[in-house]
């Protein structure tokens, strides 16, 4: 597979989390999960994916569908209006989470 | 509730790598703390090198006369055309049982091998699947990697987690998320073609693969299409899955397919095949307040434990801290919410605070973060705070915020509150932690083999060892759509050698059909009024004792009640007529619930540790020796109750030795 011959630029920004999870308890419950992130803008070329042949040109073929939002901050077509869903961590559109 | 577990099914079940008795083994429960020294998800099953005995039908040859059903081809062991001898039985090479992304996927597949079955108890598109909203993770960009997908996988997980399960799902992902493509199914991309990816807490780099806001029904919508075009695959809606068909060759139990109720012809049904592959999702319902639809209760771990598969990890329950707490709603709704409105994490984040119903802002007490400590943090002190007070649910106010960045951020909750008397930018949103996915279910090996011969698993009825003690955002789908696919091959292998003994169709007795004729009008809807109650009560018993703060006290007065519970229940059906054999959909289901239930409870009760999901006030911490997954052997077949034993008995005329 394509993606398992691509070398690893950048190493995992998840280190935090290790550390976290080994502290020991001071208070009467122990955290085993990240603080959720900061509040952060999305970042719309930073990892944008460069996919095999075969995923682009279905990408192409589907674009032609009809009046799409397009997220101007994203670039992301037919997703969700309105801030970034998973700007805390789960994924939320309009106040309710569907996933986290 | 007692079960009895000898040493001597010990060895047999497990012939290779060795098994010695772990610290916490408990005469009286169902489950102990086994120890491997081998990972315990690679421990090889003792029927993986033949075929037993039962399956080759060298007498009767495959066919009787009357059925024509041998294919072109004449292969003795080929595929069976779909047989039905009578209404009441039908005879597949693949029975799939669920039609969640797990179930579909699988079946698409086998289905260029053979005739497939899929059983559903509600319509096909009912399923956790469908409700599963956010995204599929997978590594999908070219600055991401297996190695990190892994590690964010185990580091949520608590370290549970099997290593080469979770390389082989993060591996195999994204090939996975390419076919779906390829099938038909729409996720969002940019302008330049590419996927959008999102990243989820949890997760270390973008890789949630999502449709807008609805994954899991997109992807449920193209598999399902797929799978209503393909002409060998035949889906039995509103079939409810009562007991799997399964018998002992030697030290193997073998499946030989399902019995299921028609509730819409109020009739059973037998589906004998070749292979079974039970992907029936999860088990939120034996909790009161889920975000599954009511179709998850449990039904497929029920059935595997009945069928003497080996369950894990049932411990690790995964609760959200806030859901709409229905209860403290003005405006009551009419009808029960089906399944719970979670609020996000997006309102504590912009400055939502937790208050209980004294009006005590209580999270600053429990971590100097306060609202903004980790999701696990705050559902344990949501639990802790209603458990104290015995209060029903908290509250969650946003209303000392801009009414317009409320309206503007949060318009869905804001629109639901509404519609039942509250304004969120004038009081604070009653909230209620809500059971949402299971970690744990029936032990699957790589390739989702069971311990049960012929019989696969698959998605959230599985515990594939992905999950660990906690599972990472978006792995569910992903899980879900791996393991339907690495059970295709096997499942393929074990088809092609097995012939079935198509006159073996009533070697098992037949589940009847409760109807108001053999009980009685008055009877049935007492049983059924009974029966509806004794959910409820079950539901709050779980909440109660088996909640998301638990103790071995807790844990304790649980098992006792839930054996209370069930007692009571069973001892009212059966002096009121009922029967071993007996069947009706919500006395199936709530046996199932109670089955599920004591798995959960006997799995807490096991873990003396804290770790992941599963947290104990008399064992708080992580303990490196326990970092073990939990196992609950099967039970005798003596044991008592009716949600333990398997519905069918083996006639004993049809003994036969092969």
């Amino acid at each position: 597979m394509a993606t398992n011959k691509i070398v690893r630029l950048i190493a995992p920004s998840g280190s935090v989390v290790s550390a976290r999870f080994l502290e020991p308890v001071s208070r009467f419950f122990s955290s085993g999960t990240p603080p959720p992130p900061q509040a952060q803008s999305p970042t719309p070329n930073q990892d944008n994916v460069k996919p095999d042949q075969n995923l682009q040109e279905k990408e192409e073929e589907e674009e032609e569908g009809g009046e799409e939002f397009m997220n101007k901050d994203t670039g992301e077509i037919g997703g969700p209006r309105g801030p970034e869903p998973t700007r805390y961590g789960d994924w939320e559109q309009r106040g309710r989470c569907s996933d986290f | 509730m007692a079960a009895y577990v000898s040493v001597g099914n010990i060895h047999a079940f497990y012939l290779a790598g060795q098994v010695h008795r772990g610290q916490s083994y408990r005469q009286d429960s169902w489950s102990s703390g086994f120890t491997f020294r081998t990972s315990p998800f690679k421990v090889p099953f003792p029927w993986s090198s033949g075929v037993p005995k039962a399956l080759k039908s060298e007498r009767c040859g495959c066919y009787s006369p009357g059925v024509s059903a041998i294919s072109e081809s004449s292969k003795p062991c080929g595929s069976i055309r779909a047989v039905s001898v009578s209404s009441s039985t039908k005879y597949y090479d693949f029975t799939v049982i669920g039609s969640g992304v797990a179930g579909l996927r699988y079946a698409l597949e086998v289905a260029k091998q053979g005739t497939v079955a899929v059983i559903t108890k509600d319509e096909p598109h009912e399923s956790n699947t469908n409700y599963a909203q956010g995204g599929v993770s997978a590594v999908l960009c070219p600055l991401d990697s297996v190695e990190s997908h892994m590690q964010d996988t185990m580091v949520a997980g608590a370290h549970l987690c099997d290593e080469e399960t979770v390389r082989v799902v993060c591996t195999e992902g994204p090939e996975r998320i390419r076919e779906l493509i390829a099938m038909g199914a729409s996720f969002d991309h940019g302008e330049d073609g590419n996927l959008h990816l999102a990243r989820e807490g949890g997760h270390s780099h973008r890789r949630i693969v999502h449709a807008a806001d609805m994954t899991g029904r997109e992807i449920e919508r193209a598999l399902l299409e797929a799978v209503l075009n393909d002409p060998n695959i035949s889906v039995f809606k509103h079939h409810f899955a009562i007991d799997l068909l399964t018998s002992q060759d030697g030290l193997s139990t073998v499946c030989y397919g399902v019995d299921t109720l028609n509730i819409k012809k109020n009739e059973v049904v037998r589906f004998l095949s070749k292979v079974t592959l039970l992907a029936s999702g999860g088990a939120g319902h034996i909790y009161p307040s889920t975000t599954n639809p009511l179709v998850a209760t449990g039904d497929g771990m029920a059935m595997a434990h009945r069928a003497q598969a080996v369950i894990s990890n049932m411990e690790f329950v995964q609760f959200h801290p806030t859901a709409l707490a229905d209860e403290g709603l003005p405006i009551k709704p009419q009808t029960a919410r089906e399944n719970a409105f979670l609020i996000t994490e997006a309102v504590r984040g912009d400055g939502g605070i937790l208050y209980n119903l004294g009006m005590e802002r209580f999270m600053p007490v429990y971590d100097e973060r306060a609202e903004l400590a980790p999701r696990d943090v705050v559902a344990r002190s949501i639990d802790d705070q209603l458990k104290k007070r015995k209060e029903k649910y908290v509250l969650l106010d946003i209303s000392h915020k801009p009414r317009e960045k409320i309206l503007a951020h949060f318009p869905n909750i804001a629109s639901e509150c509404l519609k039942h008397g509250l304004d969120i930018t004038r009081q604070p949103i009653p909230v209620v932690p809500a059971a949402h996915y299971m970690c744990g279910g029936v032990r699957a090996a790589l390739q989702g083999e069971t311990n049960v011969l012929g019989l696969f698993v698959a998605g959230e009825v599985a515990c594939t060892g992905l999950h660990g003690a906690n599972r990472l955002a978006s792995n569910s789908l992903l899980e879900a759509l791996v393991f339907a696919r690495r059970a295709v091959q096997p499942s393929t292998e074990l088809m092609k050698r097995t012939k079935l003994d198509l006159s073996a169709s009533e070697k098992w007795t037949r589940p009847v059909v409760a109807t108001a004729r053999s009980l009685g009008d008055e009877v049935l809807s007492k049983i059924i009024a009974l029966t509806k109650e004794v959910r409820r009560e079950l539901q709050e018993v779980m909440w109660k004792y088996v909640g998301i703060v638990r103790s071995t006290i807790r844990l304790n007065t649980a098992e006792r009640k839930i054996a209370e519970l069930e007692a009571k229940w069973e001892t009212f059906l059966f002096e009121h007529g009922w029967e071993q054999t007996v069947v009706a959909l919500e006395a199936c289901e709530m046996r199932n619930l109670f089955c599920c239930a004591k798995l959960v409870v006997s799995s807490a009760l096991a873990r003396h540790e804290s770790r992941g999901l599963h947290y104990m006030t008399d064992y708080p911490f992580v303990e490196e020796s326990k970092r073990i997954p939990t196992i609950i052997l099967p039970s005798s077949p003596t044991t008592a109750s009716w949600s333990s034993r398997r519905l069918q008995n083996i006639r004993s005329s049809s003994l036969v030795d092969c």
